[in-house]
């Protein structure tokens, strides 16, 4: 009951904590979908995109500058959309040169971002920026609040766990006191008395970590097949991550040390109250 | 081996239970504690074995001054000092032996070693065949001979006994009281709290007389012209 009580507190904030980290490798891969795209005046020669381009691949902010003539883009939206027979009616091409980017760190500061923009648009050859990256960002601050709302219900239900070991242990300690009377009496010391308590509350610990891990892998199985299923939607091919070694370790060893800090501060405030008499 | 100086113990609730005691009691003696109920027997049995902390006043148990003994110490002292109860307190969830076995056990001694002396004290008081009973199954007698062979499992060289035969026929009190002579034969110091003063003036022992917390008699064993029947006859 405490151990299972234990696991379904600890699996809580773990299983926000996988969702989080899910959701970072999600958006790890549409970062690089996501770009800035230099609409070019109408006007501009291929001479002067190129140039561009390359005076654009010598800034430092910029890891990657791609351009995109008029007739390959053309080519591409007679081929990826519904609109061939459209495409096929114009006379002349009137599509512009387009300078796709990847900034470097792009997500990091807005600031830089948004010195990017001004300093794009800025320039005599551009008619139109256009930047995908915002709500990636956005979607990164979501990302952000959800690590901290796991961190700090870890803190909450870490106290909740302190309580249930603590009160468990408190319990056994009722149960067992005509026994620690007399113990007491034929001069234990505190230490050999308390000794079995603390095993108790490392054992609950540890058990009740185990079941949070348990669970958690279970919500990751039973998660995976619709997650797959919704990813084949979107031509995608998403794997549930679990926790990983890291945080596998920190829930195991949290719970170990919650289950001694609880029945350590139990053992602490119960134990001295008995005495023989 | 005890000495009270002055000692005085107060309780909140029911007020000075022992007032300004003076006694001492050499070593390898064997002396009887007794007076009315409330004059401060039990509580000076506690005080002996630091279930409880005089007061007032300075109580040396075998050169320890008990009132200035630190927490760590206490257990240590308890181990100097074999304590017998009327109602036993035995755990009656286990067995005999390991009941006997508790005081080694907690002083953490071998398990060869807990074994043999367990053995030694329950043959002792006649139980060596009892080892694997559960006290609930033994009769009030072999109870408290179960609780003397606790006391003396780990060869205390003081035993302190608070009214050890209260609950005994006058044939069991008699037997309880021959196995304390033994006792002290072999040099134990024995303090024994009884009421049962007509077993008591049978015995040549000294006796020690409380009264509202004050000693109000000590009748030397001398005193004793001639015991009716001798306990180790």
């Amino acid at each position: 009951m405490t151990v299972l009580m234990i696991g379904i507190a600890l699996a809580l904030p773990g299983t926000l904590y996988v969702l989080t980290r899910n959701l970072t490798l999600l958006g790890h891969g549409w970062e690089h979908t996501a770009a800035i795209s230099v609409f070019l005046k109408t006007e501009v020669s291929a001479e002067q995109a190129q140039a561009l381009a390359r005076r654009l691949a010598g800034r430092q902010d910029l890891e990657s500058v791609i351009l995109i003539p008029p007739e390959q883009a053309l080519q591409e939206l007679r081929a990826e959309t519904g609109f061939a027979e459209a495409v096929e009616q114009l006379e002349t091409n009137p599509l512009p040169y387009v300078l796709s980017l990847r900034p470097k760190n792009h997500l990091d500061s807005a600031a830089s971002l948004e010195g990017l923009r001004e300093a794009l648009s800025a320039l005599p050859e551009t008619d139109l920026v256009r930047m995908d990256t915002l709500w990636v960002q956005r979607f990164q601050g979501i990302i952000r609040v959800g690590e901290r709302a796991a961190l700090v219900l870890a803190s909450a239900l870490a106290m909740g766990v302190l309580l249930v070991i603590g009160n468990t242990i408190r319990l056994e300690i009722e149960n067992c006191r005509p026994e620690i009377v007399i113990m007491e009496t034929v001069g234990a010391t505190r230490g050999f008395i308390r000794r079995p308590f603390l095993w108790l509350g490392l054992w609950f610990g540890g058990l009740g970590g185990m079941m949070a891990w348990f669970l958690i892998a279970l919500a990751r199985w039973l998660m995976q097949a619709p997650v797959s299923q919704l990813a084949a939607l979107y031509q995608a091919d998403f794997v549930l991550v679990g926790l990983g070694p890291a945080a596998q370790g920190v829930l195991l060893g949290g719970s170990l040390l919650l289950g001694l800090a609880g029945s350590w501060i139990s053992v602490a405030r119960h134990l001295a109250a008995i005495e023989p008499a | 081996m005890i000495r009270c100086d002055q000692v005085s113990k107060r309780y909140a609730e029911s007020g000075e239970v022992l007032n300004h005691l003076n006694l001492e009691i050499a070593a390898g003696e064997m002396v009887f504690l007794t007076g009315p109920s409330g004059a401060g027997k039990s509580t000076l049995l506690k005080l002996i074995a630091c279930l409880e902390r005089p007061s007032r006043g300075q109580l040396l148990v075998d050169g320890r001054n008990v009132g200035r003994l630190t927490l760590r110490q206490i257990p240590y002292h308890r181990r100097q000092v074999g304590m017998i109860f009327q109602d036993h307190r035995l755990l009656m969830d286990r067995s005999v032996f390991d009941n006997v076995a508790l005081p080694l056990v907690v002083a953490g001694l071998g398990a060869q070693e807990v074994a043999r002396r367990v053995r030694a004290a329950l043959n002792q008081v006649g139980l060596l065949n009892k080892d694997k009973a559960h006290p609930q199954a033994l009769s009030g007698g072999e109870q408290q001979r179960v609780g003397i062979a606790r006391a003396i499992v780990g060869r205390p060289p003081l035993l302190v006994a608070d009214e050890p035969t209260g609950n005994l026929d006058p044939r069991l009190a008699r037997e309880v009281m021959g196995l304390f002579a033994r006792f002290n034969q072999v040099g134990v110091t024995l303090l024994i709290a009884s009421h049962d003063l007509a077993l008591i003036s049978t015995l040549p022992y000294r006796t020690l007389t409380l009264d509202r917390g004050r000693l109000v008699a000590d009748t030397h064993a001398t005193q004793i012209t001639s015991p009716e029947t001798p306990l180790n006859a």
